[in-house]
């Protein structure tokens, strides 16, 4: 089992690398929405450093779910996905090796990327350092809720719009206590409650939500 | 083991199509009646016979309408994801079936509850919409029961379709206490200052009992609406058996 | 009475909300009736038609016997 989990994620990652687009566009997509909150709104400091972290954390949801299509879509349509709903593998185990790759080509990019965007929104060292590990229990509760999403809607020609109304209400704590975090510790107030929750929260969806989407995928391949 | 069979057996028998539909048929009149009268009654009740609020004069009144409207926007969605558990796991059509047919009941329950809690804020808060605890969690819910929707009509296959929303609405309900806290806990950050006014925290009796037949009354009503969509539904799925033919030639 | 229906200077607030509470739980209770009216009719025609196509098909069935 182990073994069908690591090939499977190699085989994943391989493919990733061989098309960058795919890491290279939510990043990029990241990078344009922080960007043009300045702009939009006004380019003086103090504005920014308040509403820097929910833009960026806004952003880094949208980047995360706008890329949940490359999670099955490519191995629904050439056939891959019945073959490993057939194999005597557990499918669960197969669906958190690709979740897995999915938050090591979109989120783990943008975790590396945050420090930067902190600094263009006039965050605090204190506050860049906060973002970081919001995104590092962040970003893989947004694969594994997405992951659910994307596999209920696999099958549809235009999924893209209905996965939006699907997963975003359900990100919703996940936006209220990172963003949160990042605020206080501008703040200077104390942060461990809301880590403390995002990593139960985290801990919570690792467990479930592979099961959830392999009943989702599932229910969408028959 | 033997009882458990039996009852598996009962709710088979029970379950099956043209039983419900003779059964359902039957208490309709009762559930809708029982409802009308519980309604009509708590409304004139809460209207004309509760005494005024001292804090807030008789704008309270739409209390009546706006908890037992949220309590049953709660409601329906657990009944949503109880009947699509129940329909995955034993594989019971009408199961499948109530949940479908609850989700736009249960949407027009969180939109009264939206529009009405809006409507008492205006000249509480002294505007149409504030972030309050209760009326954000309301509109997530609210969102919630869209996507269930969009999603029952985007899949083709009725089946198919059912399936993909009893475990949405299974994933949905996990996540509302969670949602529910979340949203509690910003609100309580950021708007420590601002009482939340639609919070009735002790309630004299002559406000509780219109309050309670309301509540009654709306969940009888749900009970009513419920039964009846569902009906239609088994009545199109059915059209081609015998007994559909049978009763739609009898009319 | 009248009074009593200007609610202190809230009557329109509370008007609206029993008003609107009216008119989406109508909306819902009463759409269901209409949707099966639909349905009896569609369904009628339906066996209708299959009565009709049977019928036909038989006699066809005869004629081509005798």
């Amino acid at each position: 089992m182990y073994n069908a989990f690591l090939s499977l994620l190699k085989r994943d990652l391989r493919l990733a690398f061989r098309h960058k687009s795919e890491i290279l566009n939510p990043l990029f997509f990241f990078v344009i929405v922080v960007t043009l909150f300045p702009l939009g709104i006004s380019p003086e400091k103090q504005t920014l450093a308040e509403i820097g972290p929910g833009i960026i954390w806004v952003a880094a949801l949208l980047a995360s779910m706008l890329s949940l299509d490359s999670l099955f879509r490519s191995d629904f349509e050439d056939g891959t996905l019945e073959l490993m709903l057939l194999s005597e593998y557990p499918l669960s185990v197969m669906v958190l090796a690709k979740i897995l790759v999915h938050w090591l080509i979109t989120g783990f990019p943008i975790i590396l990327f945050s420090p930067l965007l902190g600094t263009v929104m006039f965050l605090s060292p204190d506050a860049i350092v906060t973002l970081m590990i919001t995104l590092l229990l962040g970003t893989p509760i947004l694969s594994l809720i997405g992951a659910i999403g994307m596999a209920l809607v696999v099958a549809l020609k235009r999924g893209g719009m209905l996965l939006s109304l699907l997963v975003l209400p359900l990100y919703i704590p996940v936006l209220i206590f990172s963003a949160n975090a990042v605020g206080s510790s501008m703040a200077g107030l104390a942060i461990s409650g809301q880590l403390y929750f995002l990593a139960a929260f985290m801990v919570f969806c690792l467990t479930l939500a592979p099961i959830a989407t392999s009943a989702a995928l599932r229910v969408s391949l028959e | 083991m033997n009882i458990w069979k039996s009852v598996m057996k009962f709710i088979y028998h029970f379950a099956s199509p043209k039983h419900f539909y003779r059964i359902s048929g039957k208490l309709i009149p009762w559930f809708g009646g029982l409802a009308a009268i519980l309604l009509i009654v708590g409304s004139i009740d809460g209207l004309f016979f509760a005494p005024v609020d001292y804090q807030q004069g008789d704008s309270y009144r739409i209390i009546f309408i706006h908890v037992p409207a949220a309590w049953m926007s709660m409601f329906v969605y657990m009944v949503m994801a109880t009947s699509g558990a129940i329909a995955l796991i034993w594989k019971i059509k009408l199961a499948d079936v109530v949940a479908s047919s609850s989700a736009p009941i249960g949407a027009a329950f969180t939109l009264l509850a939206l529009v009405t809690g809006s409507i008492w804020g205006k000249p509480m808060w002294g505007a149409w919409w504030v972030w309050d605890a209760r009326l954000t969690s309301e509109l997530i819910l609210l969102f919630l029961y869209l996507g269930f929707m969009a999603l029952e009509s985007a899949i083709e296959d009725p089946r198919a379709a059912a399936r993909a929303c009893a475990i949405l609405a299974i994933v949905g309900v996990i996540n509302i206490p969670i949602i529910h806290y979340s949203v509690e806990w910003w609100n309580t950050l950021h708007q420590g200052a601002t009482v939340t006014k639609l919070d009735t925290p002790s309630i004299h009796i002559s406000m509780l009992i219109p309050l309670l037949l309301m509540a009654l009354g709306f969940k009888l009503y749900y009970a009513t609406v419920v039964l009846m969509r569902a009906r239609n539904k088994v009545l199109y799925a059915e059209q081609n058996n015998g007994w559909v033919k049978a009763i739609i030639k009898a009319q | 009475m009248l009074e009593m229906l200007q609610m202190g200077k809230y009557g329109a607030y509370v008007w609206s909300s029993y008003g609107l509470a009216l008119f989406i739980m109508g909306y819902v209770a009463i759409k269901p009736i209409m949707d099966k009216k639909l349905i009896v009719k569609e369904l009628m025609m339906k066996y209708r038609r299959e009565e009709h196509q049977l019928a036909n098909k038989q006699s066809e069935n005869k004629q081509e016997q005798s």
